[in-house]
């Protein structure tokens, strides 16, 4: 049971860490009709996985390897670049944000409250399916399908609550320091993603080079561990990255952790006008 | 009123054994389809990779992996390029390095107890399978087959 409950659980909050960050944003800004959006978006992309699973199992086929690696890489760049919208969005209207929830007006941030559920769905639909087709399997092709299947749900569950406690905890955090800290995980589930990205190329068959184990990291990330499973769902982590892996996680981690880290400036303070006695009489 | 009522019944269960049919055509078309009915076993357990058979014939077969456990494991098939030894493959990090093999599909996150089945379409040459989790290709976990 633990082996399913452990992939489940990697599986499920590579979702719902990105949900719940979502939502605690959404919940911030008092936005309750783009929550409801998002969760109905969130439970239709559920839906979808699973009868595309079923649909899956059915025809008992799928694209061939190449290609589908090739779908995950594009899929986790695209998913890139909306975490990075997500980030610099978050980091440039910070300010403005408070400013304006504040005095009581919302209108000019829309548009960035509707990117994020689009976002939501998206995420949910990336993992989602993988998640579905491995639920499937553990159900269907197993000598002992209760206690796998269980496992499997469990590991779900578990993902599912932790979402929902990273959604109660940022609720709860001040919006200075929700934002900081929230740009500041993004920025490394957004790298891990690089590194993915970089390991289905490498399965696609388009990156060829840079393929040799970098580091040995499977004392840190030892594989079928709890452990294992919150650090790779989450941050991305292999037991054995290649350097591919390990430069693109670097490349990404580096400039936007500095970025988000970076204090922002505050507007000069006005200087007091220079005291008239200050100026040293001539002669 | 009796003659409309009977014939929407009737054609709501021609369309329910119409989808039905459907839905079994398209499940058998995956198995054998044009009638090449090759099939290949990949057993798997702590730690050992073997094949239920050396060879298959060219074109579609049904290849059904199977983990007896106690670990999770996983699978990758390769068709093997000139003058590599697939069985001396070296080694770094705990994971075999595959250059000089050619990637055709792998199968990830085999949970013990279970199963999985897919169907492949393989051109003539030599394949190897090799699970490729840390330390388990050093453990002895690879076998190859020939297609054709």
């Amino acid at each position: 049971m633990l082996p399913t409950f452990v992939i489940g659980l990697r599986e499920g909050i590579e979702a719902s860490l990105i949900v719940g960050i979502i939502a605690a944003f959404l919940a911030q800004r008092g936005d309750r009709r783009a929550m409801r959006w998002m969760w109905a978006g969130v439970a239709a992309a559920v839906t979808l996985c699973l009868g595309v699973a079923v649909v899956l199992r059915i025809v008992n086929d799928g694209l061939p390897h190449a290609q589908q690696e090739g779908l995950a890489t594009i899929l986790a760049l695209l998913a890139v670049g909306g975490i990075t919208y997500m980030i610099v969005w978050m980091k440039r209207h910070s300010r403005e944000l408070k400013r304006s929830l504040e005095a009581g007006a919302r209108d000019a941030l829309e548009a960035g409250a509707w990117a994020m559920v689009g976002m939501a769905f998206f995420a949910v639909i990336r993992e989602g399916l993988e998640t579905a087709v491995f639920l499937l399997a553990t159900f269907s092709n197993s000598t002992n399908p209760v206690a796998t299947g269980l496992g499997a749900v469990l590991g779900v569950a578990v993902a599912v609550g932790l979402g929902v406690a990273i959604y109660r905890g940022g609720v709860r955090l001040n919006l200075s320091r929700f934002f900081r800290l929230t740009g500041f995980v993004l920025v490394l589930v957004a790298a891990g993603l690089l590194a993915s990205a970089a390991h289905t190329a490498n399965e696609a068959g388009w990156l060829t080079a840079l393929q040799r184990p970098a580091i040995n990291l499977s004392w840190l990330v030892s594989p079928g561990s709890v452990r294992a499973s919150l650090l790779t769902g989450t941050l991305g982590l292999q037991p054995v990255p290649t350097w591919a892996e390990v430069l693109a996680w670097v490349a990404y981690a580096v400039p936007m952790g500095l970025y988000v880290l970076w204090p922002q400036r505050r507007p000069a303070p006005e200087l007091p006008e220079p005291h008239p006695t200050a100026v040293a009489p001539a002669g | 009123m009796d003659r409309v009522g009977n014939a929407r019944r009737h054609a709501g269960s021609r369309l329910f054994a119409l989808a039905t049919a459907g839905l079994l055509a398209l499940a058998s078309c995956s198995h054998d389809g044009l009638g090449n009915a090759g099939t290949l076993d990949v057993n798997l357990k702590d730690f050992e990779l073997t094949l239920s058979a050396p060879s298959v014939p060219a074109g579609t077969i049904t290849l059904v992996a199977a983990n007896a456990g106690p670990s999770v494991h996983e699978f990758e098939i390769f068709l093997v390029g000139e003058g590599v030894d697939p069985a001396a493959l070296p080694v770094d990090s705990g994971v075999a390095i595959t250059d000089g093999l050619a990637p055709v599909e792998e199968v990830e996150d085999i949970a013990p107890g279970t199963s999985q089945k897919l169907a492949l379409d393989l051109a003539p040459g030599t394949y190897a399978v090799i699970c490729n989790l840390p330390e388990h290709y050093a453990n002895g976990m690879h076998a190859t087959f020939t297609v054709g």
